[in-house]
């Protein structure tokens, strides 16, 4: 049985086209994980940043995991939202990353995307907000059936992590 | 508040400073051997600020000890500036220069009574022991002779009052009675803010510990004057232990660096009395066995837990095979032609490399819209694979061929035409685990097709850019320390594969075992 602690925060979000961000997490992992202490998922607080483009959120992430097997290895999925100043919340990315494998801090960026509607869809979405949003999700971790999707770019959001990896040397396991 | 004359000098903060209530272990504290100060000492006097000291006692307070510290100095030479007012109890006085201290000590336990003079006059006559306490103190007086020091204690049941602590309940309670001068003390600006109602809400919900122990160190600071004894004595120190919470509460807090002083006038000039207050327990064996076994059984419950959730199975490769685990991340692309793109990948591998779950090996991404003046497309697609290496082929090849990974940019038109936009390849980082990044530059045929290339000159023009990252790990018997032979400095993969005794095990049995077929095949040819 070998242990990993992720410990970071999930710093900011850029090149978003609006702010008032927030961001739903979660840590995808396989059958083979299990939690010992920590949230799995979470959700940021609403950021806007007065000055640049960019949104700082520096919400923390801490996570103790362990395992029997490298498959499954941790990702991070999230959701990124805008809040308009009716308080209602539109799509505005998905986006999902591997943990590093190598232990130590890590910079990580997570380019995420939002579904692309049709020229119909893209104008009500210009003039009243909201948009396309996936009815399960699930299927971004599938990658089968992932190439149906048409999708647009949206924003960065960057992680900064750091990996503390444990008995994976009595396994066998060379990691850098 | 102010005890009598002029002479008390440290005036008790309203406000107390609540120290770290946990991180403070009053038994762990001693184990760093006080040291004994030297006999001469410069002290630059400055006022300390007083507060109180909350410390954890989780060992038995029996065991708790203080030492006090104390010396009377004359003051120095009177200050020369005229404008100081002598009697400012604000003022530090001045450092008396050169003198040399006599230190005295007296060690003092938990509730252990100390006699002034006039007290061990008074208990060692039995007709004035009338109470328990009392009958206990003249058996003790007894035992012990004569009290002398200056220094003394007070006891639990001697029905000795804490005056500054009582009067400082008043005071707090006078601030809540008067709000606009709470307020004005506080500076409170904020409104909205309920100051009157949160004040009188936490007093009154106030926990009154109610197994309060105290005790008192007290020093007897009067002068004789005409061979009478003019008392005045001084509370230099109230100990306060909780026995519920474990808490023991000093104040002032203890000190060794610098001392606390009071100054006193007497006829034949200003002393200043020094005192420290040092922790001088020691923690005693049974608390710090009771505190290992605490801490072995909070360590075994966590590997249990562990144990339990995950088991303590961790499947290991089988002995010829390294595994290769490679996490691919297709992040990013920008500048291809035109806005919707998606990518194909397939890892091609070579002799000696397979992988069990083939259709792992291809994918592809979702389509993706560009946008801005660069096109920027986002995949964020993220896949995983295990590629495995036969081990016995490296003895034979010695540097095994890389897998290489080939992408390719597709992009989908109006009408469901279908344009290759960009080729790229990169070999697979195997030999280095770790994290790696790379910006692929894309190129395409310009003939537009990009099957059946002839072994020929191609033109090709280069396109957009693309971003992936890959994450390596390895996993091989190979590495486990049983089969590792003395340091582990080799930089690389193969080196580290190669130095291991595993593979020259694996090695010898494989030539053993053809040594015995070919004796068979001889044997077998004899016959």
């Amino acid at each position: 049985m070998a242990e990993v602690h992720i410990i970071g925060q999930i710093n900011q979000a850029k090149d978003f086209p609006k702010q008032h961000l927030f961001c739903k997490w979660h840590l995808q992992i396989g059958n083979n994980w299990r939690v010992i202490s920590g949230k799995r998922e979470g959700q940021t607080q609403v950021s806007y940043s007065q000055f640049g483009g960019t949104t700082t959120w520096s919400f923390p992430i801490d996570i103790h995991l362990a395992t029997a097997g490298l498959q499954g290895w941790p990702k991070i999925y999230i959701e990124v939202y805008h809040l308009d100043w009716l308080g209602r919340s539109h799509l505005f990315g998905y986006g999902l990353v591997t943990v590093p494998t190598s232990p130590g801090s890590h910079t990580l960026d997570c380019y995420t995307w939002r579904p692309f509607g049709s020229l119909r869809e893209r104008f009500v979405q210009y003039f009243l907000g909201g948009g396309l949003q996936l009815k399960y999700p699930d299927l971004i971790f599938s990658s089968g059936e992932r190439y149906k999707l048409s999708t647009e770019a949206m924003g960065v959001v960057s992680f900064d992590l750091s990996v503390l990896l444990r008995n994976f040397t009595n396994y066998g396991i060379e990691y850098n | 508040m102010k005890t009598v004359g002029s002479a008390e000098s440290l005036v008790p903060n309203f406000i107390v400073v609540i120290d770290d209530l946990i991180s403070k272990n009053v038994f762990r504290q001693s184990e760093a051997k006080l040291e004994e100060k030297p006999a001469k000492m410069e002290f630059s006097l400055e006022k300390l600020t007083k507060y109180t000291g909350y410390y954890r006692c989780p060992d038995d307070i029996k065991n708790f000890k203080v030492r006090i510290k104390y010396v009377q100095v004359p003051a120095g030479d009177p200050d020369p500036d005229p404008e100081k007012d002598e009697d400012d109890d604000d003022e530090a006085p001045k450092p008396p220069d050169e003198v040399k201290f006599e230190w005295q000590s007296k060690v003092i336990g938990w509730q252990q009574k100390h006699f002034s003079k006039s007290e061990s006059d008074f208990y060692s006559d039995p007709l004035n022991c009338v109470s328990d306490l009392e009958k206990s103190f003249h058996e003790q007086l007894k035992e012990q002779g004569e009290g002398t020091g200056e220094v003394y204690t007070y006891v639990q049941g001697e029905g000795y009052s804490d005056e500054e602590f009582a009067s400082k309940m008043t005071r707090l309670q006078y601030l809540v009675e008067n709000t606009d001068e709470a307020k004005d003390l506080l500076q409170v600006e904020d409104d909205d803010f309920d100051f009157t109602k949160h004040l009188q809400s936490s007093i009154r919900n106030n926990i009154i510990p109610t197994h309060v122990e105290k005790m008192y160190i007290i020093a007897d600071l009067g002068e004789s004057i005409e061979d009478i004894w003019i008392k005045d004595e001084r509370l230099l120190h109230t100990l306060k232990y909780e026995a519920n919470t474990q808490v023991l509460s000093v104040y002032p807090d203890f000190t060794t660096v610098e001392p606390y002083f009071i100054k006193l006038t007497h006829s034949d000039g200003i002393k200043y009395f020094l005192y420290f207050l040092e922790n001088y327990s020691e923690a005693s064996d049974e608390y710090n066995r009771q505190e290992r076994e605490v801490l072995q059984k909070v360590t075994e419950y966590a590997r249990d837990v562990k144990k339990r959730v995950i088991g303590n199975k961790f499947p290991l490769p089988p002995k010829n095979k390294l595994y290769v685990y490679l996490f691919l991340e297709i992040l990013s692309a920008r500048n291809f032609e035109y806005p919707d793109v998606y990518v194909r990948y397939y890892i091609d591998l070579p002799d000696g490399w397979c992988c069990e779950r083939p259709e792992t090996l291809q994918g592809r991404t979702r389509t993706c819209h560009a946008v801005n003046d660069e096109n920027l497309l986002h995949f964020g697609h993220c896949s995983e694979t295990v590629l495995q290496y036969n081990l016995q082929n490296l003895s034979e090849t010695g540097v095994p061929k890389t897998p290489y990974i080939y992408f390719e940019v597709f992009s989908q038109g109006s009408w469901g035409r279908y344009r290759t936009e960009g080729l790229a390849y990169r070999n697979l980082p195997v030999s280095q685990p770790g994290r790696h990044s790379y910006n692929l530059s894309c190129f395409r045929f310009t003939q537009g097709k990009s099957a059946a290339i002839d072994k020929m000159v191609v033109d090709t023009v280069g396109t957009g850019e693309l971003k992936v990252r890959m994450n390596v790990v390895h996993q091989s018997q190979a590495f486990l320390k049983e089969f590792s032979e003395g340091e582990r400095t080799d930089r690389f993969i193969y080196e580290k594969l190669n130095s291991s005794s595993l593979i020259k095990s694996v090695d010898e049995v494989l030539h053993a075992f053809r040594r015995a077929r070919r004796n068979m095949l001889e044997v077998r040819k004899d016959l």
